[in-house]
């Protein structure tokens, strides 16, 4: 175990964290908000029980007040996250990995395939995403799988995209050649030659991905498209909005859902500084020198700096 | 022939910065060009020849940060300049052939467009004054001018080398930096280039620095060599000086791991051990683990570079003969006996 450990220590993805600070405050908030909302749910009771007389401004006894169903806000708050998270990161998992599968297939089978594929590809681009979500959500039994169906119908086309051409570019490289000279199939070579090479851009791609996931998800709910019994982001939202909670002056309704949507799209996006770091190792030596420089915004680009420009330069 | 000094480089070092501590990969380098001359820059790999030509230009990628020194540029110190002075002089006066000069064309662009971008941007010509002046260069380098609509994949190794460096021609440079031209090119294409850069030299009259591991080639092609190791300069002279009488032991290292045709007995041997790793240099000299003729003192002290008629060196026990008035220590009157020994090979005597 501690073997395990070490090894993570010295990877690339570690050594990324250690370097980015940004990325381990995103990464803490996103395990704060995915485990927090889990654990607070199971301890604060049922979000769907009247507890109140409607529209309680915030107070100890309900720390985000009470909603126009006399409902406690800081309970659907929780239940809304762990439920809106959760499906969205399952969803732009499974929207990436749709997407890399069929743009790596093309990439590298090449051909008929690849044509087939890639109009396939192309169609799904030129179809408005969102208004086809609506479309089909609309027809579908409402429900989270149906949202993670939608969604993932909707949105896997651009990852393909990216990881066709990355499929194109890595079957050209010479090791791959190399494999294929050896007699190693197709499948394998697709697997273990070509996908761990992607991995950086599998993560930088997911984590786009689930940024796409929630606004949508959201979106979906928030029109009425989804499943209205369901606690989500995008009902409370919805719900908010129905019992006019602006008109009425109750920020407290809808402000923590959304504090929470952009909390977490903000968490995504830090992490994601540490994805690149990792995706491209020579970035590694523009943060090192950004930290070291006096007045970094100043720099000209394509200029080496000099000793004074630098804290504690060697001299 | 060498007049003025042109380019001064004073106590220059780089380091590279990292998260816990910085690497010096080039330790105060002290080296003077001349106008006109063509000074050949060798070592082994890894050794900082590269860094030393994009520091010259203030163009080393981060984390590299350049720690000390001076780089005098016909008087001015070009590391005082601000980013638009220094851009002037950029390709304008010093013009610089990466190493990977063919990884350093646009592949989706023209020849034509690429050649004529240093021009729309230091100069105000007129699309006929571009067109000629591609015409010329490409003559220059001995290439047909329907190349001009090419793209840089359509051409091979040698023209797109020739290509890159008509581009660094393009505004007469006085300086021209180039960084192992020739090393990816057959020895035939390698000797037609460089030949033409020497004819060029000699109408225009531009000073040339010539990196290279190529020592027989830096001997031949030019005036004075400096030969590097692990960030230092080592020894520094003319190329007739340095091929007869190297006296870092380094230097006769490189020298005897060359076959020479002229030579029927000499030795074929290399430099033993490996390159010295910049992030756990010995102390002392940095040589000194790999060199024939240490002791106790190289291990401690790291020599100056001393410059004595004209030929600089970094070492505690030169090699080959000295001239009685440039030995420091004849004048307290005991000549070591391997000097003694190789005066007597210079008269004549087969050891």
């Amino acid at each position: 175990m501690n073997h395990v450990w070490k090894s993570f220590q010295q990877s690339t993805l570690a050594r990324a964290f250690k370097d980015h600070s940004e990325s381990r405050i995103g990464l803490v908030i996103l395990g704060l908000l995915f485990f927090g909302s889990w654990i607070l749910l199971a301890l604060v009771g049922d979000p769907t029980e009247y507890t109140a007389e409607p529209l309680l401004p915030p107070s100890w006894l309900h720390f985000f007040g009470t909603n126009g169903q006399g409902q406690d806000v800081w309970r659907q708050t929780i239940a809304g996250t762990a439920s809106s998270l959760t499906l969205a990161l399952v969803t732009g998992i499974a929207m990436t990995s749709l997407g890399a599968f069929i743009g790596l297939t093309a990439g590298y089978a090449g051909g008929l395939v690849d044509r087939l594929l890639s109009f396939l590809i192309n169609i799904i681009l030129v179809i408005p995403g969102l208004p086809l979500a609506f479309v089909l959500a609309a027809f579908l039994p409402s429900g989270p799988w149906t949202l993670l169906l939608v969604l993932t119908i909707t949105g896997w086309a651009w990852t393909a995209r990216v990881f066709r051409g990355l499929a194109l570019s890595m079957r050209n490289k010479d090791f791959i050649l190399a494999a294929e000279m050896l007699g190693e199939s197709r499948l394998r070579i697709l697997v273990w030659e070509i996908l761990p090479n992607l991995l950086a851009s599998f993560a930088s791609s997911a984590i786009g991905s689930v940024i796409y996931a929630i606004g949508a998800q959201v979106g979906l709910e928030f029109l009425g498209l989804g499943d209205m019994n369901r606690i989500s982001w995008g009902t409370n939202l919805y719900w908010a909005s129905n019992d006019a909670a602006l008109l009425t002056g109750s920020w407290w309704i809808f402000v923590p859902t959304g504090l929470g949507i952009a909390l977490s799209c903000s968490a995504l996006t830090l992490v994601s500084y540490a994805v690149d770091a990792v995706n491209n190792p020579s970035l590694r030596a523009e943060t090192i020198m950004r930290c070291r420089l006096r007045e970094p915004l100043q720099r000209a680009i394509g200029i080496t700096p000099l000793a004074k420009e630098l804290r504690h330069a060697r001299s | 022939m060498p007049e003025a000094n042109q380019l001064e480089i004073r106590n220059l070092s780089v380091a590279f910065a990292d998260t816990d501590r910085d690497v010096v990969c080039l330790d105060a380098i002290d080296l003077t060009l001349h106008s006109g001359e063509i000074l050949g820059l060798v070592g082994e790999s890894g050794c900082g020849k590269s860094t030393l030509c994009r520091a010259i230009l203030r163009s080393l990628r981060a984390p590299a940060y350049i720690a000390s020194g001076r780089m005098m540029w016909k008087g001015q110190d070009l590391f005082e300049l601000d980013e638009a002075a220094l851009n002037r002089v950029r390709w304008r006066e010093i013009a610089l052939v990466v190493q990977s000069s063919l990884d350093a064309l646009n592949p989706v662009m023209r020849i034509e467009r690429q050649l004529v971008d240093a021009m729309r941007v230091h100069m105000r010509w007129t699309r006929a004054q571009e067109l000629a002046r591609c015409h010329e260069l490409l003559e220059w380098v001995g290439l047909p001018r329907r190349i001009l609509q090419s793209f840089p994949f359509e051409m091979s190794g040698g023209m797109r080398q020739r290509v890159v460096i008509a581009m660094a021609l393009a505004l007469e440079p006085q300086l021209l930096i180039m960084d192992e031209p020739t090393t990816a090119l057959d020895v035939v294409t390698q000797a037609e280039i460089l030949g033409r850069i020497r004819e060029l030299q000699k109408e225009q009259n531009f000073s040339v620095i010539l990196v290279t591991h190529d020592l027989p080639l830096a001997l031949d092609f030019c005036h004075s060599i400096a030969v590097m190791y692990a960030g230092r300069i080592v020894e520094k002279a003319a190329s007739r000086v340095l091929v007869h009488n190297p006296r870092h032991p380094y230097t006769e290292g490189l020298l005897q791991a060359f076959p020479r045709a002229d030579e029927r007995h000499a030795p074929h041997r290399g430099v033993p051990g490996d390159p010295a790793c910049l992030t756990s240099l010995p102390g002392g000299c940095p040589f000194h683990p790999r060199c024939t003729s240490a002791t106790g003192l190289c291990a401690k002290i790291t020599p100056d570079l001393i410059v004595c008629d004209e030929h600089a060196l970094a070492c505690h026990h030169p090699r080959g003969v000295v001239p009685p008035h440039q030995d420091m220590r004849a004048s307290k009157g005991a000549i070591p006996i391997r000097d003694r020994v190789q005066h007597r090979a210079l008269q004549g005597v087969r050891l």
